[in-house]
């Protein structure tokens, strides 16, 4: 029987457009001081008539996952009928929102017109002076709190999604409770990003080392816990029906390869990350774009590429999430370019790695009695 | 029990893709992702709460180089699995 693991590497293998990334605007609500979107980014925004085009093409492209990002995509004044048009054509529909304006009837209509199978949800602090320091906008972590536990009321899975940065770093711990008393669960980033037009400034939040290090630490901690309290697992059973699903391929990521990315003005990208121009949907149809793009082509050659180099890193490799769009970013454009984030990654792990393979001290005196 | 004169409906829940050979399948409110083979997944593909299982079969048969009464009972069975599965349900 063919594993869901193996369907999603024939469509890396086999460039087979699984994930779109849809970033409906770049208007916010909210004012994070480390947003990475280029607000200073200028076209003409894909039009209501042009997004539902765009939905029946990856609809007859078999496309499966369409996330709706931004900006907050809820500021999109035609948020809701591009969404309900999504659910209409069967795609599972993520919303990646700051959760702000999600109340109410906000987000009744969320749940009962797009359907959503997952609402990620940015939270960036344990209490109300730091996420409301990174969000610019007071008030904004006790409303979050309050719309996250009206969602869960709803029945609407929610996920919340944390960047690590230096003002975050020493809550960790209290994020996850905060998570774990809302049955939510949490995934952390340890990497701060530059802006899509190359604005280094974000990179002065980037939490320390020891702050990324206490991180791998709670997650393995977090994770024994998870695995003691589950019991064995079954032999396998594919619960994520998204792109974290292992995937084996001659490939590093599917960036271009299954997935892209698309701004408000139309323009492709392979990944939200990897911001190459690959096309614009002014100018052409995505089956068009997909086909036929010289840069996506040349990006899901790098991906081998990619992938062969971090192979000379040996274990450290599993280790570095390195991301090449990341890489490119940083570099002024090289994906292969290995950087100081990937490497320092790959070390803190390893100790972290390592400190649990050492038997503790108290466990030898038990053991001893 | 499913035969050929009984009509289906897709469970709501259910999102669909065709990438032949197979079909992914998932369940929002489980959650929960399965891979179906292709027979299984043109079948789904075509469920629409109006056409009986006979009528899925007419339109199915001229994809696959099978005899019909092979085709029926695969068919049957693998409908019958996704009824358990919750994946379609019995409209009439």
């Amino acid at each position: 029987m063919t594993t869901f693991s193996a369907v999603m590497a024939r469509t890396w293998r086999e460039n087979q457009l699984f994930s779109v990334l849809v970033e409906l605007t770049y208007r916010c609500n909210l004012d994070c001081v480390f947003c990475y979107n280029d607000l200073g980014l200028r076209g003409t925004p894909l039009s209501k008539a042009q997004y539902l085009k765009l939905l029946d093409d990856l609809q007859a492209m078999q496309v499966m996952n369409l996330i709706l990002s931004g900006g907050e995509p809820l500021a999109h004044p035609d948020f809701f009928a591009i969404g309900a048009a999504a659910r209409e054509r069967g795609f599972v529909v993520r919303i990646k929102s700051n959760g702000h304006a999600l109340s109410g009837v906000l987000a009744r209509r969320l749940r009962d017109e797009v359907d959503p199978y997952i609402v990620e949800i940015s939270l960036h602090g344990a209490r109300p002076e730091t996420h409301d320091r990174q969000t610019r906008v007071p008030g904004s972590f006790e409303r979050l709190l309050e719309n996250l536990r009206g969602l869960r009321a709803l029945g609407q899975r929610v996920k919340l999604n944390s960047t690590l940065t230096g003002w975050n770093e020493g809550e960790a711990r209290a994020m996850f409770a905060i998570a774990d008393d809302l049955g939510i669960p949490l995934q952390f980033d340890p990497e701060v990003t530059p802006r899509d037009d190359g604005d280094r400034s974000p990179l002065s939040l980037t939490a320390s080392r020891e702050g990324i290090r206490d991180l791998f630490r709670l997650e393995f901690e977090r994770g024994d816990a998870a695995e003691a309290a589950a019991g064995p697992r079954p032999v396998e059973v594919a619960r994520q029906a998204d792109d974290a699903v292992p995937v084996s391929t001659s490939k590093h990521c599917g960036a271009g390869s299954s997935s892209i990315a698309i701004d408000p003005f139309g323009n492709v990208y392979p990944c939200v990350q990897w911001r190459v121009a690959s096309g614009n949907l002014h100018e052409a149809s995505i089956q068009e774009i997909w086909s036929g793009s010289a840069a996506l082509a040349k990006v899901r050659q790098q991906t081998e590429e990619v992938k062969g180099k971090l192979a000379g890193f040996g274990k450290d490799a599993g280790l570095m999430n390195f991301c090449p769009g990341l890489a490119a970013s940083r570099s002024g454009g090289d994906p292969l370019a290995v950087y100081d984030g990937a490497t320092q990654r790959a070390a803190i792990l390893g100790e972290v790695q390592a400190e649990r393979k050492v038997i503790p001290l108290r466990v030898l005196e038990t053991s001893s009695r | 029990m499913i035969g050929v004169d009984t009509v289906l409906r897709r469970a709501k829940d259910v999102r669909h893709r065709l990438l032949p050979p197979e079909a992914v399948v998932i369940r929002q409110t489980v959650p929960e992702v399965l891979v179906l083979n292709d027979v299984a997944g043109e079948l789904l593909e075509r469920v629409d709460a109006r056409t009986p299982v006979s009528g899925l079969l007419d339109q199915v048969a001229p994809l696959y180089d099978v005899d019909r009464a092979t085709l029926e009972a695969d068919a049957l069975r693998f409908l019958t699995e996704l009824a358990e599965a919750g994946i379609v349900e019995v409209v009439a």
